[in-house]
């Protein structure tokens, strides 16, 4: 136990880096559920508008009126290119103009190019408000063909515009409870890029100063067998991160506001089989010593690649058919698989979650087997190249 | 008279409770290779540390070729050259490009330069790895570069912070006799260790330090005139009576004696006869003895008597 | 003395075998990870045609007339596959239809979603029901009218004068790319920070030595920096030609502004990697983790890991956007692609070229410290 006594000993000479660390990736994984809950725009279909009425009239006023309906509004910006940056960012879909005379040109019929409208991506919501605008307009002249004047018709033709209709929802069984645990799922989902992070940031120093060549020169000389300090180290690593886990668990739980229930349970086992991976490919990398500014660049590269490969950062569904094929040989593709199947981005299935956490835990093993064939060879070819010498 | 080189008058240094230099006075001449001895953690690094103009001081004066040492003496560091106690290289660049690089910072001339490059790196032999990485090198060879790195501009006044720490003989033999080469073409040295026998070889004259002040100074043999040993005598002897050896131990200028069961060592300090007295006394109780020596005092028993034979570490 | 420092220096930089798998591996790995990840992600959220099944139980005239119109032209709005229930409610469930028309006696739609893509279906949807209650309006008030009427409602208009930006190139994912080069570029403070680092006799023996030399230590300062920008510099122009010309990253905009922006930016990163390495004693690890992790986090806050925060920020701290130099980079070059004019696009190099100047005279304030307390 001498190993796993001292490898903790000197992990814990690295807590205040680890601190730090854990408080960063923390309050990321929170800004991420944060914004996540509020942003997506593929979830909602109001749209975000920015409506500026220059006539002032009961028509315009009217149009307003029917164009904000189930809609969120966004105040006019006072400055044309902050705009143009909320469009491309997406927190505005689309900006209408409703220019002076526009009810006096809605009375002569010249509705041709009559509103003034900005967006950036040809996006659904951009089709759509037009098409709504133009309907809008329509409207209003089949009213005026009946006799009436043009604030008249305009008053009907918002009345027959509300009038929408009833859409059905069919969905599959398992889609029902979607929604509900929808923030402690998506801080869950950042899970693999926070541990990855964390853990190989903190654990790799430790794992070097234990793996410096004197120091394993020295362990090498002493009777412990390789296995067995493999194991403590092992067991060590897993002790620790078992602790970062439990943390970030309980932050999991109080964004939850309760304790976890049900299926629930699920998304717990899941981000511990990925912690124990962080810590096993901190093992496996930490083995051929690199330095501190290698393990800046591994962690850097293999967290963000992942990350967005798997569909942590960006939906699965979105992402191509060829990018997910290649994303099955990463365990984030299957832990964020997990995830989808809870918060119903999938249909849940016992069966395929099982298979999920079965390959993560294939994931984990296979490191474990290659650090220790890596110490083992590494042991060998020194022993070897001392008796050349 | 030789000139003045380095002149220190009355230095504090303190590091918050901790006095690193305790009124600490030195002055060398035009010429001399002066070593400055003491325990690790005496203040010699500090002492090169503030001549140097790198740390802060609460008090006293520093005078370098008679000009006070400020940061921007550029003109006096011009004449310097540092050897510090680790070595400093850079491993990005070969042996050649290290030592042109560091010349360079005092050398803008370039044929200048490549010239005093050359010979610094014959100086030190390293001829066969000009275009070595640092790391390459092994630990003695690494000591030299860092060595050339130091002097290959030629300075008048050479500091060598424990050059030879961790040195195999025969590069530290180099390395002191580059050190007296360098002193007979006419530079000033400072040379700090705690290895007597390397100061005993070169230095013409030594200071101690111990917690911060000098507490000895001068040539080797006036240090050694400073304690009261001036001769140890050692006979391999099996059976000593208790009574003899008394009898040993009030002979005159006698100070102390040592038995082990094997060995006798007496100290004397002063007088002309002291062994001849000796084996009188052990003729006459006729006990048998083997091998006689006589030894006079090293440098190491005098730093041993002046500062203490306690252990220093543990003080720090 | 300064061309012999700037040589050396320079040579140091470049043989530093991390800087160049740091600075010059990291963007084409994530560069091509990016390219491979969201090289179709944009134009899937473009308006597409929306596959939609239809199932009729009546006739219905208007809402087949509608349907004409929705399906036929020359980018129809709608593909219908004229199905029964069952197999309609199959095509939905399997995704091969986004809705189903359901024609009787009016118009219904059943949906497996929500989004923006059902919503566009209930308005069209909604749309029949219009016609019902406009035709009904009609017949009350003015039967005569009904056919001219019923040809106002389905007139083709163009009532959207559309004065959109003109964006070079309006893929909101090029944002990721962006902020990869925004990344390299703060990354340039490992550099920096080896300048502080090695010129400060308390942080290294290197330091010590060179203050003891005779070369004052502006010169030194100076050319460590210069030497770092130029080495950052070739790796920032290197990142920026991998993804314009090898993986075809279109950005938009001038070529040589472009270019002229990296280079900047990666002088900002120097200049930040050098203000971190002159603040306080602590020793060089211990500020390399404080730079990436400072880094890291300005990264974060500028989208590289989830690309609509700034967006976010914008409506809700818009200081953050202002003051984050990370953000700021990723903007630069979003404005260049973004504005046809270069007012904005110069607010951001002006923003830039300040970032660099006070991180450089306040790291220069803090190493100009001649002596030191303790080494």
């Amino acid at each position: 136990m001498q190993v796993f006594k001292a490898f903790l000993r000197v992990l814990r000479s690295k807590f205040g880096s680890a601190i730090i660390y854990i408080v960063l990736f923390f309050l990321v994984g929170v800004l991420m559920t944060k914004s996540a809950s509020d942003s997506n725009v593929w979830e909602k279909s109001k749209m975000k508008l920015v409506i500026e009425d220059l006539d002032d009239t009961p028509e315009s006023r009217a149009l307003t009126e029917y164009i904000s309906a189930g809609n969120t509004i966004i105040p006019v910006f006072a400055d044309e290119d902050d705009l143009t940056d909320a469009m491309y960012y997406t927190t505005v879909d689309y900006a209408v103009t409703i220019p002076k005379g526009f009810a006096d040109r809605l009375a002569a019929g010249e509705t041709e190019g009559i509103f003034e409208c900005r967006h950036i991506h040809a996006s659904y919501a951009a089709a759509n408000m037009q098409m709504q605008l133009e309907k809008y307009v329509n409207t209003v002249a089949a009213y005026r063909a009946m006799g009436k004047t043009t604030q008249e018709a305009s008053k009907a033709a918002v009345a027959a515009l509300s009038k929408e209709a009833e859409v059905s929802v069919l969905k599959k069984d398992a889609e029902e409870q979607k929604g509900e645990n929808d923030d402690l799922l998506t801080f869950f989902r950042y899970m693999p890029y926070i541990f990855l992070s964390v853990i190989m940031n903190t654990l790799c120093p430790a794992l070097i100063a234990m793996n410096k060549k004197d120091f394993r020169y020295r362990t090498d000389c002493s009777g412990i067998h390789p296995h067995s300090y493999m194991l403590q180290i092992f067991g060590a690593s897993a002790v620790y991160v078992g602790g970062i886990w439990a943390v970030f668990s309980l932050v999991g739980s109080i964004i939850n506001g309760t304790m976890y229930t049900g299926r629930l349970w699920l998304a717990v086992v899941n981000a511990l089989l990925f912690a124990l991976f962080s810590a096993v490919l901190a093992i496996f990398v930490s083995e051929f010593a690199p330095s501190d500014t290698v393990v800046g660049i591994l962690t850097q590269v293999s967290s963000l690649s992942m990350c967005f490969l798997c569909g942590v950062f960006i939906d699965q569904s979105l992402l191509g058919s060829g990018v997910l094929a290649a994303a099955q040989f990463l365990p984030a593709y299957w832990y964020v698989r997990v995830i989808n199947m809870l918060n119903g981005e999938l249909a849940f299935d016992a069966g395929e979650v099982a298979l999920a956490l079965g390959i993560q835990a294939g994931f984990v093993t296979v490191f474990i087997l290659l650090a220790i064939l890596v110490r083992r060879a590494r042991v060998t070819s020194t022993v070897v190249r001392k008796s050349m010498a | 008279m030789k000139p003045t080189v380095v002149k220190i008058d009355n230095l504090v240094k303190r590091y918050g409770e901790l006095v690193a230099l305790d009124h600490f006075s030195l002055e060398i001449k035009e010429g001399e290779i002066f070593g400055l001895l003491g325990p690790n953690g005496s203040g010699k690094t500090t002492t090169i540390n503030c001549l140097l103009s790198l740390l802060s001081y609460d008090k006293g004066e520093i005078e370098v070729f008679g000009r006070e040492m400020t940061p921007t003496s550029y003109d006096i560091k011009r004449e310097i050259g540092v050897i510090m106690q680790n070595v400093a290289v850079l491993d990005e660049l070969s042996v050649w490009e290290n030592i042109d690089y560091f010349c360079g910072l005092y050398i803008a001339d370039k044929e200048k330069r490549k010239a005093c490059v050359e010979e610094a790196i014959k100086f030190v032999g390293l001829e066969d790895f000009v275009n070595f990485r640092p790391k390459k090198l092994s630990g003695g060879l690494l000591r030299r570069l860092n060595i050339a790195c130091g002097i290959a501009h030629k300075p008048k006044l050479i500091i060598l912070d424990e050059p030879t720490v961790a040195v195999d003989p025969q590069s530290r033999n180099r390395i002191l006799e580059g050190i007296q080469e360098l002193n007979r073409e006419g530079a000033t040295v400072i040379y700090t260790s705690h290895y007597m026998e390397e100061v005993e070889q070169i230095c013409t004259r030594i200071a101690i330090m111990d917690k911060g002040r000098k507490i000895a100074e001068g040539t080797k043999d006036e240090l050694k005139g400073m304690i009261r040993n001036t001769e140890s005598v050692s006979i391999e002897i099996l059976e000593l009576p208790d009574d003899i050896r008394e009898k040993i131990a009030h002979l005159p200028h006698v100070y102390e004696t040592d038995y082990d069961g094997a060995k006798l060592t007496v100290r004397c300090s002063g007088g002309r006869h002291n062994l001849i007295r000796i084996l009188a006394v052990l003729q006459e109780a006729e006990l048998g003895f083997g091998r006689v020596y006589s030894e006079l005092p090293t440098l190491n028993d005098v730093f041993l008597e002046i500062t203490g034979t306690a252990l220093r570490d543990s003080m720090e | 003395m300064f061309k012999h420092n700037l040589a050396y220096e320079l040579k140091e930089v470049l043989r530093v075998k991390e800087f160049i798998l740091w600075l010059m591996l990291f963007p084409i790995i994530l560069g091509t990870l990016f390219k491979v990840a969201f090289g179709s992600i944009y134009s899937s959220e473009l308006f597409d045609t929306i596959p939609v099944a239809v199932v009729k139980t009546t006739e219905n005239e208007v809402a087949d007339r509608m349907m004409e119109a929705l399906t036929e032209g020359e980018s129809p709005m709608l593909i219908a596959t004229y199905t029964d229930e069952e197999s309609a409610k199959q095509l939905l469930l399997d995704g091969k239809a986004e809705g189903i028309l359901t024609i009787g006696e009016s118009m219904e739609l059943t949906v497996s979603r929500t989004g923006m893509i059902p919503t566009v279906l209930q308005e069209i949807v909604s749309r029949c029901k219009l016609y019902e209650t406009v035709i009904r309006d009609a017949i009350a008030t003015d039967p005569a009218s009904v056919e001219t009427v019923i040809a106002k409602l389905s007139a083709e208009v163009n009532a959207c004068r559309d004065v959109s930006p003109a964006a070079d190139n309006p893929d909101v994912y090029v944002q990721y790319f962006y902020n990869l080069i925004a990344m390299v570029a703060i990354c340039g403070n490992m550099t920096g920070l080896h300048v502080s680092t090695n010129n400060q006799a308390n942080q290294s023996l290197l330091g010590a030595r060179k203050n003891c030399s005779a070369t004052p230590k502006g010169i030194y300062l100076t050319t460590g920096l210069i030497g770092s920008c130029i080495a950052q510099s070739v790796s920032m122009v290197l990142c920026v030609t991998f993804l314009r010309f090898v993986l075809r990253v279109n950005f938009g905009g001038s070529l040589l502004l472009l270019y002229l922006v990296s280079i900047l930016s990666g002088c900002l990163g120097v200049a930040f990697g050098f203000f971190i390495g002159s603040i306080g004693k602590m020793k060089h690890e211990g500020k390399s983790a404080i730079a990436i992790t400072v880094s890291l986090a300005l990264c974060f806050l500028s989208g590289l890991m989830m690309g609509n925060i700034k967006g976010i920020l914008a409506v809700k701290a818009p200081w953050v956007n202002r003051i984050n130099p990370v953000a700021i980079i990723s903007d630069s070059f979003y404005c260049l692609n973004m504005y046809s004019d270069y007012r904005r696009f110069f607010t951001k190099i002006i923003a830039i070229v300040i970032y660099i100047a006070v991180f450089t005279v306040l790291g220069v304030l803090f190493t100009r410290r001649k002596k030191y307390a303790s080494i």
